[in-house]
């Protein structure tokens, strides 16, 4: 695991994009205040999710209304088709660490890091 | 209920089929489809797929190993309603009967020349090339014809217009013209987003023919398309022209079916999407109360709602979602969320016109924020998209 970030970093129901990682996470903390990681870039086109709308587990892209369980890392809805990436995260003295899921992203067209 | 019979396998139809699914229904389901393919994503016409940077396969809006288990009959069009008796008509004479049907056939582009009222032709090859923008197969089309040094003459300055100018600049178009009926781009969201998306466009170095109402296509010496005339005389030539004139509900083929319709052709329904018992209407093609048709999320929620509908008539949603539209040009993203009528005072929030990376909020008279606009402000927009829904009105039972 490495550390990511402080938990006083994150406001409650908003998003953080961590670009120190490759591809770019994003770390959300939920108003039940827990914390989730996921890849930062829809899987439908350039957007951060960091930006995007919390609210029952899943996060909105700010963009075209598909939404991604910040659990599973589905989509729900067309326009994205594939699931962003889940990563494992603790929190542990007010850091927030993240081991980060070994699985290939699923970037958009065009977008490479 | 044993058969969902839904016409349209676009993102309306496509979507009421899923949500069905979703929400458990396990009769039949059949999507009829006008076109061959299987469901697609039209946004990405006048941009990625136009770029070439996606291919037809990234388009579908099926997820793989999804199981729908719907039957599809793509490439065979309705032709005909038959209202009370629930039943489709085709061509060759086939019926289809069902327990609910749902109407998504959409929208169909506004066309310079009228295929059926002129004898012009409509078709690449000879002259200039026509264009419009609305299946893989018209974008397949003008990519062909966007060739480096391309002069492209884009007629209506609407989104679908704009995008497809953007592109065809990547492309290598020698220069691209939009002919644009208003004093400016996007009129309708008033002088500072119009000034920002102009100033977007014209620092890429598209040019902008203002008070341009486009009457016909333009031609030479020789007979052939060379551009668009506008109707004060004035002419813009060019080798390829896109018409970017808006769309229409595609239901003439219900003209038959005694469904009310709107002066534009749009079936008009109650709030949940019902055009008379057994007869939904969703997207495009549906005139729901207080809904301006013809943007990509409408479409989506009225989908589910009347799917949802279809099973449990009783349940309304809980809230609705402003009116929100997105285009992207330049690689900029302009988004829109709530209605305008005119009357609103506007503020710039955040950002600025000259970046072209505004933040507009839109006010009533009264001061009630009705809208708001921003280009490359995405949290801004969701957070104020999110924080203007409203609750939804009960549902009425459905009527016997």
């Amino acid at each position: 695991m490495q550390r990511i970030c402080s938990l006083s970093d994150l406001t409650e129901d908003e998003g953080i994009r961590v670009e120190s990682v490759t591809p770019p996470i994003a770390v959300f903390l939920t108003s039940e205040g827990q914390v989730h990681a996921i890849d930062d870039t829809c899987t439908h086109q350039n957007a951060s999710l960091a930006e995007g709308w919390l609210e029952d587990g899943c996060i909105e892209c700010p963009l075209h209304d598909s939404r991604f369980s910040l659990r599973t890392g589905a989509a729900d809805a067309p326009p994205a088709k594939l699931p962003v990436r889940v990563h494992r995260v603790r929190v542990d003295e007010g850091e927030v660490y993240v081991e980060l899921s070994s699985e290939a992203p699923n970037l958009p067209p065009g977008v490479v890091y | 209920m044993a058969r969902v019979a839904i016409v349209g396998a676009g993102l309306a139809g496509y979507t009421t089929a899923r949500t069905l699914r979703d929400t458990g229904y396990d009769g039949e389901i059949v999507v009829v489809g006008a076109e061959s393919h299987r469901p697609y994503d039209r946004p990405a016409l006048s941009k990625s797929y136009l770029a070439g940077e996606i291919d037809a396969a990234e388009l579908s809006l099926e997820t793989a190993g999804e199981r729908l288990d719907v039957d599809w009959r793509l490439g065979t069009p309705a032709t005909g309603l038959d209202v009370p008796g629930r039943t489709l008509e085709f061509a060759d004479g086939s019926t289809l009967p069902a327990d609910e049907i749902v109407l998504a056939t959409g929208s169909a582009p506004r066309r310079l020349v009228e295929p059926a009222a002129s004898a012009e032709p409509d078709v690449p090859g000879r002259g200039a090339s026509v264009h419009v923008l609305d299946t893989i197969e018209h974008a397949d089309a003008l990519r062909a014809a966007l060739v480096p040094g391309a002069a492209v003459v884009v007629a209506g300055a609407g989104f679908v217009g704009l995008e497809a100018a953007a592109t065809a600049l990547a492309l290598g178009a020698a220069s691209v013209t939009v002919a644009c009926a208003g004093s400016a781009p996007l009129g309708r969201f008033g002088a500072p987003a119009s000034a920002a998306v102009r100033t977007l466009h014209e620092r890429r170095g598209v040019r902008f023919v203002t008070g341009a109402r486009v009457a016909g296509l333009g031609r030479g010496a020789d007979g052939l398309p060379n551009g668009v005339r506008l109707d004060d005389g004035r002419r813009i030539e060019g080798s390829v022209v896109i018409v970017g004139l808006g769309s229409v509900p595609d239901t003439a083929w219900l003209a038959g079916s005694g469904l009310a319709r709107t002066q534009h052709g749009a079936i008009v329904c109650d709030e949940a999407g019902r055009a008379a018992p057994g007869i939904h209407a969703a997207g495009d093609c549906a005139a729901w109360p207080g809904s301006y048709g013809g943007h990509w999320t409408l479409a989506q929620e009225q989908a589910r709602e009347v799917a949802r509908d279809i099973v449990t008539p009783t349940i309304a949603p809980e809230f609705r979602n402003p009116p929100y539209l997105w285009s992207d040009q330049h690689g900029a993203r302009l988004q829109f969320a709530g209605r305008l009528r005119g009357d609103e005072r506007i503020s710039l929030e955040a950002g600025s016109l000259d970046d072209s990376d505004p933040f507009l909020v839109y006010r009533d008279p009264q001061g009630v924020e009705v809208a708001a606009l921003g280009i490359d402000q995405g949290r801004l927009m969701t957070r104020w998209r999110k924080t203007h829904r409203t609750p939804a009105a009960p549902r009425a039972a459905v009527a016997a």
